[in-house]
C-alpha cells in the first residue's frame, strides 16, 4: 500500500524530531490496522495527512489520492441519496429481502469501505427519510462482509445518535445483527439519553442480547 | 380472549407528545397490513401457552431470522367497536396454527380500522428480539411444528430439522 511504504520510508529520516517519530509510529500502526481491516477513505486521508506533515516529497501524490478518494465518496453518497429518495415509496417487511437490501449489498461488495464512508455521510447529514435510513442500517448490520466490519460497526454506533427515533431503532437493530460487544458502551450511552420509553426498552433488549451473545460465543471458544 | 397481530414496525406505535390520550398516530394505522378490508390476527390462549408457537409460525414465513414486532389485545374490545373476528384458514408454515388459531377481522371501514388500531395500541406493542426469534424458530423446527417444504429455502437451510 502506498501509505504503508511512505510511512516506513519516513521512519529512516534521522532529522525527524522525537514527537514526529511518535506520530509516525502511530501512523504505521494505524496503516497496518487499516490494511488488515480494510482501509476507509477517512482512514487513508488521516494517514496521508500524517505523511504530508513529515514528507513534502509525496505531498502532490498524496493530495491527488485524497482528492480522488473524496470525489469517489462524494459521488457514491450522491448516488445513494438518489436511491434513498426512490426507496421512500417502498414498504418494508421484516425478514424479507427487498430492493434496499439487494442494492446495498451489491454496492458494499463493489465499493467496500468507500460505500460505508458514503453511507456514513448520509447518516451524518440527517436529511434522509428516517424509515429508509433505518432499513439501510438494519441490513448493514446483517451483511456478512468482514473487510468492512469495523466501519459498519462505527456507522451503526453513529446511527444511535440520529435525531429520528426510527433511525436510532434501525441502528440498534443493525447492531443486534452485527453482534459485536464493542458496541455495548455506545448502547449504554444511548439508553441513558433515549427520550422515547418504548425505544429505550428496545435498546436495552439489544444490549442484553448482544452481551448474551458475546458470552455465549466466548463460552464456545 | 386475547388476539395477536403482527406489526411491521413497533416504532410507528410510539406516542409522540402531541398525541391525545387514547389515540394512535396515522403511521400506526398505516402499519397494519389490511387486505380486502380484512386484517389477519391470531388467537392466543388466555395463559399464553401457544404464544411462542404463533410467533414461530409468523417468523417462519420469512427469508431470514429477524426481530418480530406484535401486539396482543383483548377480543372483547373489538366487539365494542363493532368489529368481528372470524375464524379462517391461515397461510403460515405451521398447519396446526393455520387450522386452529387464525382469525380475520372482517368488514373493516376506515373508521373501524382506526378504532382497531386504538384497541391494538392499548395492548402495548411488543418486540420479540432477533435472538429470541432464532430460539423460537429452532424449537419449532426441532419439535416438528413447521413444514419444511413451506419454509423458504434460505431460512430452512438456517434451521435444524429432525432427521
Amino acid at each position: 500500500m502506498i501509505e504503508s511504504s511512505t510511512a516506513l520510508d519516513q521512519g529512516q529520516d534521522t532529522s525527524l524530531s522525537h514527537a514526529g517519530l511518535e506520530v509516525l509510529a502511530r501512523a504505521f500502526v494505524l496503516t497496518v490496522h487499516l490494511a488488515l481491516s480494510g482501509a476507509s477513505t477517512a482512514g487513508r486521508a488521516f494517514v496521508v495527512g500524517l505523511s504530508n506533515a513529515t514528507a513534502s516529497r509525496t505531498h502532490t501524490e498524496a493530495s491527488e489520492n485524497a482528492t480522488a478518494d473524496e470525489d469517489r465518496a462524494h459521488e457514491l453518497a450522491e448516488q445513494l441519496r438518489t436511491m434513498f429518495r426512490h426507496w421512500e415509496e417502498l414498504r418494508f417487511r421484516d425478514g424479507v429481502e427487498n430492493e434496499v437490501s439487494r442494492s446495498l449489498y451489491r454496492m458494499l461488495v463493489l465499493h467496500s469501505t468507500d460505500f460505508v464512508d458514503a453511507l456514513t455521510r448520509i447518516v451524518a447529514s440527517e436529511n434522509t427519510n428516517p424509515r429508509v435510513l433505518a432499513e439501510a442500517m438494519r441490513h448493514l448490520g446483517r451483511f456478512v462482509h468482514q473487510p468492512t466490519r469495523h466501519e459498519r460497526l462505527w456507522l451503526l454506533e453513529r446511527g444511535l445518535r440520529a435525531s429520528s427515533p426510527v433511525s436510532r431503532d434501525g441502528a440498534a437493530l443493525g447492531l443486534a445483527h452485527l453482534a459485536d460487544k464493542r458496541a455495548a458502551p455506545y448502547l449504554e450511552a444511548a439508553i441513558a439519553t433515549e427520550p422515547v420509553p418504548g425505544l429505550r426498552d428496545d435498546l436495552k433488549q439489544v444490549l442484553d442480547e448482544l452481551l448474551g451473545n458475546a458470552v455465549a460465543r466466548e463460552a464456545r471458544q | 380472549m386475547p388476539l395477536l397481530v403482527k406489526l411491521d414496525n413497533k416504532r410507528m406505535w410510539d406516542s409522540p407528545g402531541w398525541l391525545p390520550a387514547g389515540e394512535v398516530t396515522a403511521d400506526a394505522v398505516l402499519d397494519l397490513r389490511v387486505e380486502q378490508n380484512e386484517l389477519s390476527v391470531w388467537f392466543v390462549e388466555q395463559d399464553r401457552s401457544n404464544l411462542e408457537r404463533v410467533l414461530g409460525a409468523l417468523a417462519a414465513n420469512r427469508e431470514h431470522v429477524e426481530k418480530l414486532d406484535y401486539a396482543v389485545f383483548d377480543e372483547a374490545s373489538l366487539a365494542q367497536v363493532g368489529v368481528e373476528a372470524r375464524p379462517s384458514q391461515g397461510q403460515l408454515p405451521d398447519e396446526h396454527a393455520n387450522e386452529n388459531w387464525h382469525r380475520d377481522l372482517v368488514e373493516l371501514s376506515g373508521r373501524r380500522l382506526v378504532a382497531v388500531a386504538e384497541v391494538i395500541a392499548s395492548g402495548s406493542p411488543q418486540r420479540c428480539s432477533h435472538s429470541n426469534v432464532r430460539r423460537i424458530l429452532t424449537d419449532a423446527a426441532v419439535q416438528g411444528h413447521l413444514r419444511r417444504d413451506l419454509v423458504r429455502e434460505r431460512l430452512a437451510a438456517d434451521l435444524p430439522w429432525p432427521q
